[in-house]
């Protein structure tokens, strides 16, 4: 029989969101174990550059910041289709988050107090940042925010609080078990027992039974072709969830593209770079952002930068190139000394995969696939719907904080404030449950992914001819060309039958190799039918969404529509089934009312319905679908709204 | 003409009793802009589907793809072919545990070489979420990230002579950790503690001097400058004319 | 320190003393071979007062054993000189295959794979510099082979200075004449070789204890950091002068080359 492994809590990604829950889930007096697929500093969060966002007002422009106004950016820039409950714990939360870094040994860049020059909408400012607030966080400017509020480390955030996230998970002698990747749940239907696990090394199955199993694996951007996404995105997490038929996933359609992914190579150069001064210009070297938002310029949220780009491109007005036209980012005049400390990372990029020295050259660039607002729908306390005991926080849920977009350094800053939160409450929970350690329900559950694996690598149900390979590159491509930026009906419906008939031929995989230990080609095979099943989400969603909101934009339905449509998407896969199961919640309790984003441009169709009236239905819809009661009542973090007026920017 | 290029890579498989360790040669068409990462996704998918290699972020910054290209340890996601002859011998890092192929066990090691120096500041200070951060001058604060830009790849382990036929010998990345933390003023830990840590000869006394690690760090980290200062500070301590903390007052980076 | 709660009481000590013998031990293979180099730059500028003559030669020899300063320095040197051969050949793996594996590192590290043609060495090496563990290698080789050319040195000349100080013999103590004859007679090998190797080592020796200590480190009054780079400019001007120095001196000793600053100490014109 396989190797069984019991722990208190189990949490499946070792990135910030997961190591954060974890060491909360610690601190609550539980033992913790972390899988991950690599070792946890090499975990996709290490890749973010630019910041974490949370209200600490320190800086000349960040001055009478507040959590009410992070709220509300949060708000508008997920197009009212957010939870704003979330928002509130998130903005509420994010400051300690940031401080608590601070003690864990976080760098920040800090105020330097006196004149400094910046660059702001196009021009050179010189600001007196405040003396008094000498040696505090920084911020540095982001799209979509009325106030300066991202922390940062120079352009190496992610990667310093990674680095002491996983120091703390050291310190605390939390074990991490990496290259392991759960390829399935064990669940009874009701409550979520553990997971079934594949060694990446020895290619062995093993089952980790736990109290509380949390899912913290990251986005699923390398469903697309073109992504800036690790090459571990791949929504591993999000497919054993939705594998249960039980847990739905939420908002799949709603997918970011950000404006700047290097061309061709799509990695990130962060938002920072527009933050800090950069601009964006076309084939005649002309800045055409202020002609679409004279008033954010490059600086609206990135759902929005990203289609003015492919509008102007559509124009006409992009760069040919042999990897696709694109357009250019101008960083030239930030400096030699700025681009070689600040924006350290970007500089490197450049010179080393496109062979381009921003301090003289233009960076060619253009959108790119690069997050994943949806995800395993989870209740605010981080608990997923329709089973107990499945947890999750990070990108890989949908807590909702993001709604159809979400700001830049608003999700860096929720792996950290979901992991501490619902870490916490998770913690909590875990700890007065007893631990069910139904060891034939784990060995039945090891023998059906120890079937799938023999019969990958046997001679399959006899038809098997389908090559692995070929099918993950036809779905990556379908995705790309058809449920993208800009998505049109008949699109989208023939996404979806294209990849419904790939989720059939990915059921007859025939393997070339024949190597039973951490063979890399099984380690695709059995992931390929889940990421298919994901594409399906995201498409069979979009095409049912008749409306344009945040991320997602229909060509033939520009409006957003909040008479028919504040609503979440919900997907769940039935055991069988050839596609997903859709259905619709109320996006949760409004505090503010669907309004003017102040940038984007899009008309609205207003809500018929009185916001009393459709906060009365939320939860009893959310019962329906499986929500399960949190520690705090729902609505209970919400606050007396302030008048609107006084949000407006400065 | 694109260039026809071999690829000579190690192949072994440790978990396979048939396995004989050797090189085998794939060959290649060269693209423009061919960096390795590709151009290894590339023979995996049309020649060997079960080639073990790690990539993880492919931009340079995770630390996953350290491997030994032409004998130089470096990361393959920012290696252009472009800048290597037609034969392009690839083989894992040694120092670390052999995964299979290319691949080795990074993760391990790290984890205990973070075990080993401590990597965490060392406090008796408890965190007050309603108070406001401790201060620290931003001129700290950058002198910290400079070392604290270390990515774990492995590669100064690799390529240090001392590494190489030491075992238990500390490595650069984790002088340059322990170097990270003497700098933060938030660390308690004293010259006395740091001095057992790091003055022997698994520490920075037992280095030769080779300088390899600095010749291949990917991120450019001041590591000759790191050891230089804790060379002098440790004197310092050993002769005992160290000032109780001398902490961030110490320049070490220009 | 977690050490407190991992390891008993006794092992700490134990672990505190181990860290202060290592470093001591690290510190006087330096400081020994700090000590050393300059000794021999002193040694080399003495040295080449025959290029004055054999006056200037012997008036100096004449002088440093006269009043007394000649016999401790060469029993002293000869003490470090051991001190520091036992310490600094720690460093050295006892290993044949671990000391192969060290050059095919370096070897690999340069880059010698990673080029080209012959042609684009020099830009390759811009690129990928690593010169380091030649550099090494040659340390150590020197280092064999001064030990062994050295000790006969250090044999003849204590002998010398024995003789006169006990007055054995002749007792003429070290001299011009003597030692250009003992150069003529063949000697001129030995010490064309030693001369090399002892101004390789030095050479190398100095730049890595300086690359290894003072790196970062302020220059007192230019107020500059040292660099690798610079540290490795000061090495190679400092032994092309020593050499430059050593073999004209040796010239002028084995009788090829008339002292070519005999003029410092003759009167004009005669």
């Amino acid at each position: 029989m396989s190797e069984i492994i019991t722990t208190d809590v189990l949490v499946i990604g070792a990135g910030l969101a997961g190591e954060r829950a974890a060491i909360s889930a610690a601190a609550e007096g539980n033992e913790v174990l972390i899988l991950s697929l690599v070792p946890p500093r090499r975990s996709h969060s290490c890749a973010a550059q630019g910041g974490m966002q949370a209200a600490l007002g320190n800086c000349a422009k960040g001055e009478g910041d507040s959590e009410e106004l992070h709220w509300l950016d949060t708000v508008k820039g997920s197009d009212w289709g957010c939870d704003q409950e979330v928002a509130r714990i998130f903005a509420d939360n994010a400051p300690i988050a940031m401080r608590e870094m601070a003690h864990f040994g976080v760098p920040w860049t800090r105020v330097k107090g006196g004149p400094a020059d910046y660059f702001i909408k196009g021009k050179k400012v010189t600001l007196e940042e405040p003396r008094e607030k000498e040696g505090l966080i920084m911020h540095r400017d982001f799209g979509g925010v009325s106030r300066w509020r991202t922390c940062y480390t120079a352009d190496g955030t992610g990667h310093t609080v990674l680095y002491t996230m996983d120091n703390m998970v050291v310190q605390l002698g939390i074990k991490v078990h990496d290259r392991m990747e759960a390829i399935s749940l064990i669940h009874d239907g009701t409550r979520c027992l553990g997971a079934v696990v594949r060694c990446l090394r020895t290619g062995v199955l093993k089952s980790y039974l736990a109290k509380a199993t949390v899912i913290a694996s990251g986005g699923f951007g390398r469903v697309y072709k073109y992504s800036t996404n690790a090459i571990i995105n791949q929504g591993t997490g999000q497919s054993i969830a939705l594998d249960t038929g039980i847990v739905p996933l939420g908002n799949m359609e709603a997918v970011q593209f950000h404006p700047t992914g290097i061309v061709p190579t799509d990695i990130l150069v962060t938002e920072g770079c527009r933050g800090d001064g950069g601009l964006l210009l076309d084939v005649d070297e002309y800045r055409f952002m202020p002609d679409y938002e004279p008033d954010k310029q490059e600086l609206a949220s990135r759902d929005v930068v990203s289609r003015r780009m492919t509008e102007h491109i559509a124009k006409g007005k992009g760069v040919p190139s042999p990897d696709g036209e694109h357009l250019w980012l101008d960083l030239r005049h930030l400096g030699e000394q700025h681009l070689r400390t600040k924006l350290r990372e970007v500089y490197d990029i450049c010179m080393y995969f496109l062979g381009v020295n921003p301090i003289k050259e233009l960076v060619p660039v253009r959108p790119t696939q690069h997050y994943s607002m949806g995800g395993i729908r989870v209740n605010k306390d981080g608990h997923a719907y329709g089973l107990e005991g499945l947890w999750s926080v990070g990108e890989s849920a949908c807590w909702d904080m993001h709604g159809m977009n979400r700001l830049g350094g608003n999700s860096l800053a929720e792996t950290v404030v979901a992991g501490k939160f619902c870490g916490q409450r998770m913690g909590q929970w875990a700890s007065q449950q007893p631990l069910a350690l139904d060891t034939k329900m784990a060995a039945d559950a090891v023998v059906v992914q120890q079937n799938r694996i023999n019969a990958l690598l046997g001679d399959g149900l006899g038809k098997a001819n389908e090559n692995v390979d070929a099918l993950h590159d036809a779905m990556r491509e379908t995705l790309q060309a058809k449920v993208g930026i800009f998505r049109k009906g008949g699109e989208l419906e023939e996404a979806v039958d294209t990849l419904r008939d790939l989720y059939q031929r990915a059921q007859n995989l025939k393997l070339r190799s024949s190597t039973k230990g951490a063979n890399p080609e099984v380690a695709l095979a059995l992931r390929l039918p889940g990421m298919i099943k994901l594409g399906l989400c995201v498409a069979k969603g979009a095409l049912l969404r008749t409306e344009s909101r945040g991320g997602h934009s229909r060509e033939d339905y520009p409006e957003r529509n909040d008479k028919e449509w504040l609503k979440r998407t919900l997907a769940r896969w039935p055991e069988g089934a050839a596609e997903p199961d859709i259905s619709y919640e109320p996006v949760g309790l409004l505090e503010s009312p669907p309004g003017q984003r102040g940038y984007g441009g899009a008309t609205n169709i207003s809500m018929e319905q009185s916001v009393a009236k459709y906060n009365d239905n939320v939860k009893q819809e959310w019962i329906k679908q499986g929500w399960h009661e949190t520690a705090t009542p729902l609505g209970a973090e919400l606050k007396e709204m302030v008048e609107y007026a006084s949000t407006k920017e400065s | 003409m694109a260039r026809q290029l071999t690829f000579r890579i190690f192949r072994y498989d440790p978990a396979d009793p048939d396995s004989k360790p050797g090189f085998v040669d794939y060959p290649l068409e060269e693209t423009p802009r061919l960096n390795l990462f590709v151009a290894l996704h590339r023979i995996r998918e049309q020649q060997a589907p079960d080639l073990q290699f790690d990539f993880v972020c492919r931009a340079g910054v995770c630390g996953s793809c350290g491997m030994m290209i032409n004998g130089r340890p470096t990361l393959g996601c920012r290696t252009l072919t472009a800048e290597l002859p037609t034969t392009i011998t690839l083989a894992p890092m040694p120092s670390f545990k052999l995964i299979g192929d290319l691949s080795v066990d990074t993760g391990t090691w790290f984890r205990g070489m973070n075990e080993r120096v401590e990597s965490w500041i060392h406090t008796q200070k408890e965190f007050d979420p309603t108070a406001e951060e401790e201060r620290m001058d931003n001129e700290t604060a950058e002198k910290i990230y400079e070392l604290d830009r270390c990515i774990e790849c492995g590669c100064c382990v690799a390529g240090c002579g001392t590494a190489n036929i030491r075992e238990d010998f500390l490595g650069a990345t984790a002088l340059n950790r322990i170097g990270r933390f003497m700098l933060d003023p938030r660390d308690e830990r004293d010259s006395e503690d740091w001095f057992e840590l790091v003055s022997t000869d698994e520490g920075v006394f037992g280095c030769m001097g080779l300088m390899g690690c600095d010749d291949v760090c990917p991120k450019e980290l001041p590591l000759l400058e790191v050891f230089a200062y804790m060379r002098r500070r440790m004197t310092q301590v050993a002769t005992g004319q160290a000032k109780p903390d001398a902490g961030t007052s110490q320049p070490v980076i220009s | 320190m977690s050490n407190n709660i991992t390891h008993p009481e006794g092992e700490l000590v134990a672990v505190k003393e181990r860290a202060r013998r290592q470093w001591k031990l690290d510190a006087i293979s330096t400081g020994t071979g700090i000590f050393l180099a300059t000794f021999m730059w002193g040694h080399m500028f003495f040295v080449s007062t025959i290029l004055t003559g054999e006056r200037g030669f012997n008036f100096i020899a004449d002088l440093f054993e006269h009043y007394w300063l000649a016999q401790p320095t060469v029993v002293l040197v000869t003490v470090v000189f051991f001190v520091h051969f036992v310490t600094a050949s720690r460093k050295i793996p006892a290993k044949l295959a671990e000391r192969k594996r060290l050059k095919k590192l370096g070897d690999d590290i340069a880059g010698s794979e990673w080029n080209i043609s012959k042609e684009d060495r020099a830009e390759l090496e811009k690129v990928r510099p690593h010169k380091e563990t030649t550099l090494w290698i040659w340390q150590v080789r020197s280092g064999m082979i001064i030990l062994a050319l050295g000790s006969i040195h250090l044999f003849i000349v204590g002998a010398d200075v024995a003789q006169r100080t006990f007055g054995i013999g002749e007792a003429i103590g070290i001299n011009a004449a003597e030692t250009m004859a003992r150069v003529q007679d063949g000697m001129w090998l030995l010490y064309a070789v030693l001369l090399f190797m002892v101004e390789v080592h030095a050479g190398i020796g100095l730049y890595r204890v300086t690359v290894k200590w003072g790196l970062g480190a302020r220059i007192p009054v230019i107020g500059k950091r040292i660099t690798r780079e610079m540290a490795l400019i000061m090495e190679k001007v400092v032994l092309w002068f020593f050499l430059i120095i050593g073999f004209l001196t040796l010239l002028v000793m084995a009788g090829v080359l008339d002292p070519p600053l005999a003029f410092l100490l003759t009167p004009e014109g005669k």
